[in-house]
């Protein structure tokens, strides 16, 4: 059994003059303080990767610049899916015995830390070096590349993702730490510039500076810790080349795995953190995940489902669509708000029961899944 | 290793894999087979053609250099031997389009460019 205990997360945006450490440790120092934990009391950490500060040993950097000794620390690589990959870990260490409180934390300065070509040429790394980089694609280009068989295969539309990048805007809107806070409408991302057909500069998740962490921990003496129910994951592939048929993607299995220790029916599910690095990704996640029907994910989101109010919401921080995307702690974000919704403290953003929250983080090219649920204490 | 010659090598040719203990078709070169892991699959040169299964056209270059070449079509193909391989397709490629391969210099190396047959 295992608890989240605590949790921080700065702005995203242009943090100027923020490293990687600075930005991991203000997100940390929130979580404790969260957790009414002191330093002394976090005998695990767990961390992600920083693509402007790699570096083979960044748990034991960060632990020995943030001023612990943890009995177990070191860093996970799983993309997109590490935040999730690392809040799954952290249940595991401590229900296991390994560890009474283990700090779960990331951030990047990948905005302001180097220039923007640089941060695409290094993200489309994730192709394969031989039969793919060489080509020119980009992550949006990889992702592109499903969205286009998606729309083929399920009658979607552009509209229809463009939709979801109005819904994680209107979202952001609600937070003061959103990286963007101007309200669009789906004219407008249709008229944004292509990126990667069919997405547009607006179906996709800016670059950010920011970090985010929590603390999973065996007793909940914070007394607002959420409960960890379910976790599990599945990987398919890891190039968009070698990817598996739409319908055989990891999703589902990750989300059966995450189900079957407990029997959780999909149904009653009340809130939902779902991965959004596009909006094809969120898209195909929802329907894959079962919550909403195939093709009608933007149905829901029209019919204000997803919304603070409707009978699902979704990413009620924006996303990494509009909160941002500052690498591993972009993902965090949305356990950092399914946390505050589930615990009360989500402000006016606040919706009205967030009993049992459904989280989903993927990385690659939809190529690793995590699932996790969180019941209210 | 098996004789790699092919476009990533800088040769006009597309090749693939094909395992001799399971038959399982691969494309990304490697000395055993990913299904069952039997050693030494045979490498074989593709017709070339096949049918498109996804495609993008990129309008955001990843590096300064391609910038001069946006924007450029890139798809995923089923070539007829049974592999999937991502190539450069012509700006007319639509999904399920029948496409035979043809080859051109890009960034310095060549790469496979896919037409309409």
């Amino acid at each position: 059994m295992s608890f989240i205990t605590g949790v921080g997360l700065t702005s995203f945006g242009r943090r100027e003059g923020c490293s990687t450490l600075d930005l991991m440790s203000m997100a940390a120092e929130s979580a404790l303080a969260d957790a009414g934990l002191a330093r002394r009391d976090i005998d695990g950490i767990l961390c992600g990767y920083s693509t402007v500060q790699p570096h083979i040993m960044l748990a034991t950097v960060f632990a020995e610049h943030f001023g612990i000794q943890p009995q177990y620390a070191h860093a996970v690589q799983v993309g997109g899916g590490t935040g999730m990959a690392m809040a799954m870990l952290a249940h595991i260490l401590v229900s296991s015995g390994v560890a009474k409180n283990v700090l779960v934390v990331a951030g990047e300065n990948r905005l302001t830390g180097q220039t923007r070509d640089a941060a695409v040429q290094s993200l489309a790394q994730v192709g394969h070096p031989v039969f793919e980089v060489p080509l020119g694609p980009t992550i949006p280009a990889y992702y592109g590349l499903v969205a286009s068989r998606y729309m083929h295969e399920h009658g979607v539309t552009e509209e229809d993702f463009a939709v979801l990048a109005v819904l994680m805007r209107d979202h952001a809107l609600m937070h003061p730490g959103a990286q963007f806070n101007e309200p669009i409408t789906v004219a407008e991302v249709m008229a944004s510039k292509p990126i990667a057909t069919p997405l547009k500069l607006l179906d996709c998740c800016p670059v950010s500076d920011g970090g985010a962490a929590f603390i999973v921990s065996r007793d909940d003496a914070s007394r607002h810790g959420v409960k960890v129910i379910g976790a599990g994951q599945a990987h398919t592939h890891q190039y968009v080349t070698t990817a598996p048929a739409l319908s055989d993607l990891g999703a589902g299995p990750a989300l059966a795995r995450a189900s079957e220790q407990r029997g959780i029916a999909i149904k009653n599910v009340r809130y939902a953190a779902i991965y959004d690095s596009f909006t094809i990704t969120l898209a195909m996640l929802l329907e894959d995940l079962g919550l909403a029907k195939r093709g009608e994910a933007s149905a829901r989101a029209r019919n204000g489902d997803f919304g603070v109010n409707g009978a699902l919401p979704l990413n009620t921080h924006g996303g990494l669509l509009s909160y941002g995307h500052c690498g591993v702690g972009g993902a965090m974000a949305h356990l950092v708000e399914t946390h505050l919704q589930m615990t009360g403290r989500a402000g006016h953003r606040q919706v009205k029961d967030a009993s049992l929250a459904l989280l989903h983080g993927d990385g690659g090219v939809l190529s690793s899944h995590v699932s996790m649920f969180l019941e209210q204490v | 290793m098996p004789d790699a010659a092919d476009w990533t090598t800088g040769k006009d040719a597309l090749n693939y894999q094909a395992c001799r203990a399971c038959k399982h078709i691969f494309y990304i070169r490697r000395a055993f087979c990913p299904q069952c892991g039997a050693g030494e699959p045979e490498t074989k040169t593709a017709s070339g053609r096949g049918v498109v299964y996804a495609e993008t056209l990129v309008h955001r270059a990843p590096v300064p250099e391609a910038r001069e070449h946006v924007p450029y079509k890139i798809v995923l193909v089923d070539i007829e031997e049974g592999a999937r391989v991502m190539a450069h397709g012509t700006l007319d490629l639509k999904i399920g389009d029948r496409v035979v391969a043809g080859y051109r210099p890009f960034l310095g190396g060549l790469v496979p460019l896919f037409g309409k047959i």
